[in-house]
């Protein structure tokens, strides 16, 4: 699991890298973590037009803010997600509407603090997928989120059914190891 | 949609205890989100590669120069100018002025430590924030003590409304143990980066 350990390191890299002005940086941070916000700010803002906004005016902070990083106050992700996380109550104040999470995220009875905790806990977990190799990620998608057999995943893939079994054994140990943190 | 497959049929059954236990818990993480969305539009990475043609600003002189003024009136207002009472009998012994992290743009806040009482141990606290976004219903700020940059206590938690919010808060923490103050949202358990921090000097 080191190439995972080491991505994860250098996530905090490649934002110091911004603040230096790297554009390559930015781009690559763009990469990892345009999805996570983009899925946060979905689940919370409803539309697509508003969460684009706010996943926009996330990366402006980001590459506006970045010198304000530190690296010993906490993780490059957490650092990412309250950036998101205001970029996505500022969008959502400038339409006087408060921030809701989708049905799917919020049990009914969920409080404050399980939303929260639901919230950062989707974060980690779309972030740790963007670190897996495409091929491991695309047949994880397909089989949690997409109703697929795996059957049905190799076909639509056009790779032997064994293929998709080890591409899925190999990404959920990837993600063990990703998600250490998470699952302790 | 169907439920995802059992994790036997998803990994086969020839995984030893341990991995397979390792993968139930990555499983259950997997099951328990929402799905991602499916692409990034290319929309939005249009309109982030222009984000990043525009230079990454710096301090501005101004803006440190009105920091530095800032500062310096909480000095003078705390130690020049003698205890400052309020109205409710709140003594300010001192105090200290917070920078804006990211994400915090344009916030400030000060926090003024009271004299403490000596009988109980408890110190009053008074906070003036202003600039940060009012927060949904269900969401709050947190004031919390740090040391080494990790959240060690919390002194209170507190919502805004338009222009500056003045909150009391009562701590029996002894201040001058830790190094500085921080203002985030959420709760420890997330470890929330500041948006607001001050540092603490040691007497």
């Amino acid at each position: 699991m080191s190439a995972a350990v080491a991505t994860a390191e250098s996530d905090s890299h490649l934002i110091q890298r911004v603040a230096g002005g790297d554009r390559d940086a930015f781009t690559e941070l763009y990469r990892r973590f345009a999805r996570p916000v983009l899925a946060m700010a979905l689940r919370q803002l409803g539309d697509n037009g508003r969460a684009e906004e706010a996943a926009q005016e996330t990366f402006a902070a980001v590459w506006r803010s970045a010198r304000s990083y530190r690296p010993e106050r906490g993780s490059a992700s957490a650092w990412l997600y309250a950036i998101a996380r205001h970029a996505i109550i500022d969008r959502a104040r400038q339409r006087r509407e408060p921030v809701v999470e989708a049905p799917e995220e919020a049990a009914d009875e969920a409080g404050p603090a399980e939303q929260a905790e639901g919230s950062w806990l989707a974060w980690r977990v779309h972030a740790a997928l963007e670190q897996l190799p495409e091929r491991e990620r695309v047949v994880l998608e397909l089989a949690y989120w997409s109703g697929l057999s795996q059957s049905e995943i190799a076909s639509y893939l056009d790779v032997p059914l064994g293929t998709v079994k080890t591409r899925t054994r190999t990404g959920l140990s990837r993600l063990s190891g990703l998600l250490e943190e998470v699952r302790a | 949609m169907r439920e995802p497959p059992e994790l036997r049929e998803l990994v086969g059954d020839d995984l030893p205890p341990e991995e397979l236990e390792r993968l139930r818990e990555v499983d259950a993480l997997l099951r328990a989100v929402p799905a991602p969305p499916h692409e990034v539009p290319l929309s939005l990475t249009q309109a982030v590669d222009h984000v990043a043609l525009a230079p990454t600003r710096r301090p501005a002189r101004r803006r440190l120069a009105v920091a530095l003024a800032f500062v310096a009136l909480v000095a003078a207002l705390s130690f020049g100018l003698g205890r400052w009472t309020d109205g409710d009998g709140f003594e300010e012994a001192w105090a200290v002025a917070f920078e804006p992290r990211a994400g915090a743009d344009g916030a400030e806040a000060v926090v003024r430590v009271g004299r403490g009482d000596e009988a109980s141990g408890n110190m009053e606290l008074v906070l003036e924030v202003s600039g940060l976004p009012r927060l949904p219903d269900d969401e709050f700020y947190a004031l919390w003590l740090a040391r080494e940059g990790e959240w060690e206590a919390t002194c209170g938690y507190f919502s805004v409304g338009a222009g500056e919010t003045t909150v009391r808060m009562t701590v029996s923490y002894e201040i001058r143990d830790f190094d500085a103050w921080a203002i985030s949202t959420g709760h420890p358990r997330e470890h929330p980066p500041p948006l607001l921090e001050a540092e603490i000097e040691a007497s």
